[in-house]
Protein backbone atom coordinates (compact mmCIF):
# COMPACT_ATOMS: atom_id res chain seq x y z
CA UNK A 1 0.00 0.00 0.00
CA UNK A 2 1.73 3.35 -0.86
CA UNK A 3 1.81 6.39 1.52
CA UNK A 4 -1.38 7.90 -0.14
CA UNK A 5 -3.57 5.19 0.64
CA UNK A 6 -2.37 4.32 4.17
CA UNK A 7 -2.91 8.55 5.21
CA UNK A 8 -6.61 8.15 3.86
CA UNK A 9 -6.91 4.95 5.61
CA UNK A 10 -6.16 6.32 8.29
CA UNK A 11 -8.25 9.35 7.77
CA UNK A 12 -11.56 7.27 7.39
CA UNK A 13 -13.08 7.88 10.86
CA UNK A 14 -16.37 9.64 9.35
CA UNK A 15 -19.39 7.47 10.53
CA UNK A 16 -20.48 6.99 7.10
CA UNK A 17 -17.93 5.22 4.54
CA UNK A 18 -17.53 2.21 2.70
CA UNK A 19 -14.12 -0.12 2.54
CA UNK A 20 -14.58 -2.68 -0.36
CA UNK A 21 -12.29 -5.02 -1.92
CA UNK A 22 -12.03 -4.85 -5.64
CA UNK A 23 -11.81 -6.76 -8.74
CA UNK A 24 -7.54 -6.28 -8.75
CA UNK A 25 -7.29 -3.33 -12.14
CA UNK A 26 -4.96 -0.33 -13.04
CA UNK A 27 -5.09 2.20 -10.51
CA UNK A 28 -6.26 5.80 -11.49
CA UNK A 29 -3.80 8.24 -12.31
CA UNK A 30 -0.30 5.65 -11.78
CA UNK A 31 2.51 6.71 -13.04
CA UNK A 32 3.89 3.00 -14.25
CA UNK A 33 2.93 1.45 -17.12
CA UNK A 34 -0.11 -0.81 -17.80
CA UNK A 35 -0.48 -4.35 -16.45
CA UNK A 36 1.09 -7.18 -18.23
CA UNK A 37 -0.82 -9.24 -19.20
CA UNK A 38 -1.21 -12.95 -18.66
CA UNK A 39 -0.57 -13.53 -22.74
CA UNK A 40 2.37 -11.96 -22.84
CA UNK A 41 3.44 -13.29 -20.03
CA UNK A 42 2.66 -17.05 -21.59
CA UNK A 43 4.55 -15.71 -24.92
CA UNK A 44 8.02 -15.69 -23.21
CA UNK A 45 9.31 -19.37 -24.09
CA UNK A 46 12.03 -20.18 -21.41
CA UNK A 47 15.24 -21.11 -23.90
CA UNK A 48 14.27 -19.43 -26.82
CA UNK A 49 11.92 -16.16 -26.30
CA UNK A 50 15.67 -13.82 -26.75
CA UNK A 51 16.76 -10.30 -25.12
CA UNK A 52 15.15 -8.86 -28.29
CA UNK A 53 11.82 -10.86 -28.19
CA UNK A 54 11.57 -9.15 -24.88
CA UNK A 55 12.51 -5.84 -25.80
CA UNK A 56 9.90 -5.77 -28.84
CA UNK A 57 6.94 -7.45 -27.26
CA UNK A 58 6.75 -5.58 -23.69
CA UNK A 59 8.74 -2.00 -24.48
CA UNK A 60 11.69 -0.69 -22.49
CA UNK A 61 11.91 -1.74 -19.10
CA UNK A 62 11.85 -0.26 -16.03
CA UNK A 63 14.69 -1.43 -14.01
CA UNK A 64 17.73 -3.59 -15.89
CA UNK A 65 20.62 -5.04 -13.96
CA UNK A 66 23.90 -7.12 -13.85
CA UNK A 67 24.37 -5.83 -17.31
CA UNK A 68 20.87 -6.54 -18.80
CA UNK A 69 20.89 -9.94 -17.80
CA UNK A 70 17.89 -9.15 -15.09
CA UNK A 71 15.18 -6.85 -16.53
CA UNK A 72 12.06 -5.88 -14.57
CA UNK A 73 8.89 -4.12 -15.68
CA UNK A 74 6.96 -2.42 -12.67
CA UNK A 75 3.05 -1.84 -12.87
CA UNK A 76 0.76 -0.81 -9.92
CA UNK A 77 -2.88 -2.50 -8.94
CA UNK A 78 -5.83 -1.26 -7.18
CA UNK A 79 -7.38 -3.60 -4.91
CA UNK A 80 -9.52 -1.70 -2.36
CA UNK A 81 -12.01 0.72 -2.75
CA UNK A 82 -12.27 2.98 0.26
CA UNK A 83 -14.81 6.30 0.40
CA UNK A 84 -16.27 8.31 3.52
CA UNK A 85 -18.25 11.42 3.99
CA UNK A 86 -17.61 13.82 5.64
CA UNK A 87 -19.85 15.58 8.48
CA UNK A 88 -20.43 18.42 6.30
CA UNK A 89 -21.30 17.17 2.67
CA UNK A 90 -17.68 16.46 2.00
CA UNK A 91 -15.85 13.45 1.61
CA UNK A 92 -12.75 11.68 0.91
CA UNK A 93 -12.82 8.65 -1.93
CA UNK A 94 -9.26 6.64 -3.10
CA UNK A 95 -8.25 3.39 -3.53
CA UNK A 96 -5.41 1.31 -2.03
CA UNK A 97 -2.64 -0.05 -4.08
CA UNK A 98 0.09 -2.08 -4.67
CA UNK A 99 2.98 -2.84 -7.08
CA UNK A 100 3.79 -5.80 -8.79
CA UNK A 101 6.28 -6.85 -11.79
CA UNK A 102 7.37 -9.61 -14.30
CA UNK A 103 10.92 -10.12 -13.89
CA UNK A 104 12.89 -11.49 -16.62
CA UNK A 105 16.58 -12.96 -16.28
CA UNK A 106 18.56 -13.93 -19.58
CA UNK A 107 21.37 -16.66 -19.81
CA UNK A 108 24.81 -16.32 -21.60
CA UNK A 109 23.34 -16.20 -24.98
CA UNK A 110 20.65 -13.49 -24.13
CA UNK A 111 17.86 -16.42 -24.27
CA UNK A 112 15.35 -15.98 -21.28
CA UNK A 113 16.09 -18.26 -18.26
CA UNK A 114 13.66 -17.45 -15.91
CA UNK A 115 10.49 -15.54 -15.53
CA UNK A 116 8.28 -14.43 -12.46
CA UNK A 117 5.76 -12.19 -11.88
CA UNK A 118 6.70 -10.64 -8.13
CA UNK A 119 3.32 -8.69 -5.97
CA UNK A 120 3.75 -6.50 -2.99
CA UNK A 121 1.93 -8.03 -0.05
CA UNK A 122 -1.14 -5.50 0.05
CA UNK A 123 0.17 -4.05 3.19
CA UNK A 124 3.78 -4.38 2.14
CA UNK A 125 6.58 -1.16 2.36
CA UNK A 126 7.92 0.03 -0.77
CA UNK A 127 11.34 -0.29 1.04
CA UNK A 128 10.72 -3.95 0.85
CA UNK A 129 9.35 -4.38 -2.58
CA UNK A 130 12.56 -2.47 -3.81
CA UNK A 131 14.90 -4.43 -1.75
CA UNK A 132 13.14 -7.68 -3.51
CA UNK A 133 13.24 -5.88 -6.65
CA UNK A 134 17.05 -5.96 -6.17
CA UNK A 135 17.59 -9.42 -4.72
CA UNK A 136 15.91 -11.01 -7.71
CA UNK A 137 17.50 -13.63 -9.51
CA UNK B 1 -31.14 15.17 -0.18
CA UNK B 2 -29.52 16.19 2.81
CA UNK B 3 -26.27 16.42 2.18
CA UNK B 4 -24.50 13.53 3.54
CA UNK B 5 -27.58 11.64 1.23
CA UNK B 6 -25.72 13.35 -1.78
CA UNK B 7 -22.54 11.80 -0.10
CA UNK B 8 -23.61 8.62 0.23
CA UNK B 9 -25.10 9.06 -3.39
CA UNK B 10 -21.76 10.04 -4.78
CA UNK B 11 -19.95 7.33 -3.18
CA UNK B 12 -22.06 4.42 -4.60
CA UNK B 13 -21.93 6.50 -8.23
CA UNK B 14 -18.06 5.79 -7.60
CA UNK B 15 -18.25 2.22 -6.28
CA UNK B 16 -20.01 1.77 -9.24
CA UNK B 17 -17.89 3.60 -12.17
CA UNK B 18 -15.11 2.00 -10.34
CA UNK B 19 -16.74 -1.88 -10.62
CA UNK B 20 -16.60 -0.98 -14.49
CA UNK B 21 -13.81 0.41 -14.64
CA UNK B 22 -12.33 -3.37 -12.87
CA UNK B 23 -13.69 -5.45 -15.56
CA UNK B 24 -11.08 -5.20 -18.21
CA UNK B 25 -9.49 -7.65 -20.06
CA UNK B 26 -6.16 -8.70 -21.05
CA UNK B 27 -4.87 -5.38 -23.41
CA UNK B 28 -3.53 -5.78 -26.59
CA UNK B 29 -0.04 -4.11 -26.05
CA UNK B 30 1.82 -4.55 -29.80
CA UNK B 31 0.35 -1.44 -31.95
CA UNK B 32 -0.66 -3.03 -35.36
CA UNK B 33 1.64 -2.24 -38.16
CA UNK B 34 -0.64 -0.75 -40.33
CA UNK B 35 -1.38 1.34 -37.60
CA UNK B 36 2.45 2.20 -37.08
CA UNK B 37 2.89 2.57 -40.77
CA UNK B 38 0.11 5.23 -40.84
CA UNK B 39 1.53 7.24 -37.61
CA UNK B 40 5.26 6.79 -38.84
CA UNK B 41 5.29 6.14 -42.28
CA UNK B 42 9.13 6.96 -42.66
CA UNK B 43 9.93 3.64 -40.39
CA UNK B 44 9.90 1.11 -42.96
CA UNK B 45 12.41 -2.38 -42.23
CA UNK B 46 15.18 -2.31 -44.40
CA UNK B 47 15.31 0.64 -44.79
CA UNK B 48 14.80 3.14 -42.21
CA UNK B 49 18.61 3.81 -40.13
CA UNK B 50 19.54 4.07 -37.16
CA UNK B 51 20.62 7.71 -37.82
CA UNK B 52 17.09 8.46 -39.31
CA UNK B 53 15.22 8.01 -36.16
CA UNK B 54 17.95 9.65 -33.68
CA UNK B 55 16.96 12.32 -36.27
CA UNK B 56 12.98 12.29 -36.20
CA UNK B 57 12.89 11.53 -32.12
CA UNK B 58 15.71 12.10 -30.74
CA UNK B 59 18.27 10.43 -28.84
CA UNK B 60 16.70 7.07 -27.67
CA UNK B 61 15.66 6.87 -24.09
CA UNK B 62 17.68 3.34 -23.84
CA UNK B 63 20.40 1.77 -25.48
CA UNK B 64 20.35 -2.38 -25.46
CA UNK B 65 23.25 -4.86 -26.71
CA UNK B 66 25.96 -1.88 -27.49
CA UNK B 67 23.63 0.15 -29.75
CA UNK B 68 21.80 -2.92 -31.19
CA UNK B 69 18.61 -2.01 -29.86
CA UNK B 70 17.46 1.38 -29.21
CA UNK B 71 14.02 2.57 -27.34
CA UNK B 72 12.05 5.72 -27.45
CA UNK B 73 9.36 7.03 -25.15
CA UNK B 74 6.92 8.39 -27.27
CA UNK B 75 3.59 10.10 -27.10
CA UNK B 76 0.54 10.60 -29.84
CA UNK B 77 0.16 14.52 -29.67
CA UNK B 78 -1.87 16.54 -31.83
CA UNK B 79 0.70 16.73 -34.77
CA UNK B 80 1.26 12.61 -34.65
CA UNK B 81 3.69 10.32 -32.62
CA UNK B 82 6.68 12.17 -31.19
CA UNK B 83 9.46 12.54 -28.35
CA UNK B 84 7.98 12.38 -24.70
CA UNK B 85 9.16 14.42 -21.98
CA UNK B 86 10.84 11.91 -19.73
CA UNK B 87 11.51 12.65 -16.07
CA UNK B 88 14.26 9.71 -15.91
CA UNK B 89 15.06 7.53 -13.05
CA UNK B 90 13.54 5.21 -10.93
CA UNK B 91 10.71 5.72 -8.45
CA UNK B 92 11.07 3.37 -5.06
CA UNK B 93 8.62 1.29 -6.72
CA UNK B 94 11.41 0.56 -8.62
CA UNK B 95 9.27 1.57 -11.60
CA UNK B 96 10.23 4.49 -14.00
CA UNK B 97 7.21 6.85 -14.44
CA UNK B 98 5.67 6.61 -17.67
CA UNK B 99 3.75 10.02 -17.29
CA UNK B 100 4.72 11.95 -20.00
CA UNK B 101 4.70 8.53 -22.41
CA UNK B 102 2.05 6.51 -23.41
CA UNK B 103 4.54 4.41 -26.26
CA UNK B 104 7.65 2.82 -26.30
CA UNK B 105 9.24 2.34 -30.00
CA UNK B 106 11.78 -0.57 -30.14
CA UNK B 107 14.22 -0.26 -33.22
CA UNK B 108 16.46 -3.77 -33.50
CA UNK B 109 19.28 -2.62 -36.45
CA UNK B 110 21.27 -4.77 -38.73
CA UNK B 111 25.28 -4.33 -38.55
CA UNK B 112 24.83 -1.53 -41.12
CA UNK B 113 22.55 0.38 -38.68
CA UNK B 114 19.66 -0.06 -40.88
CA UNK B 115 15.98 -0.73 -38.97
CA UNK B 116 16.09 -5.19 -39.05
CA UNK B 117 13.06 -5.20 -36.84
CA UNK B 118 10.97 -2.76 -34.69
CA UNK B 119 7.63 -2.66 -32.19
CA UNK B 120 5.60 0.20 -31.12
CA UNK B 121 4.13 -0.81 -27.66
CA UNK B 122 1.18 0.80 -26.25
CA UNK B 123 2.78 0.80 -22.51
CA UNK B 124 -0.52 2.55 -21.19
Amino acid sequence: MNARGLALTAGLTASSCIITPTVPHTPFGTEHRGEVGEGDFLALAMGSTTREDVLLLLGEPDLRRDDDRIFAFVWDEAWLFFAAAGMGGGGVAGEATRHLALMVSFDESGRLARKEVLKQPQTGLDKDWYSQLEKWR
Amino acid sequence: MKASGRAAAAMAAAAIALGSAACSTDRETRVPQATVAREIPDLVEGKTTRDDLVLRFGPPTAEFEAGRIFTWRLVAGRHGIAPALTGGGHDFAGGSSWRQARFSLVAVFDPHAVVRRFSLVAVR
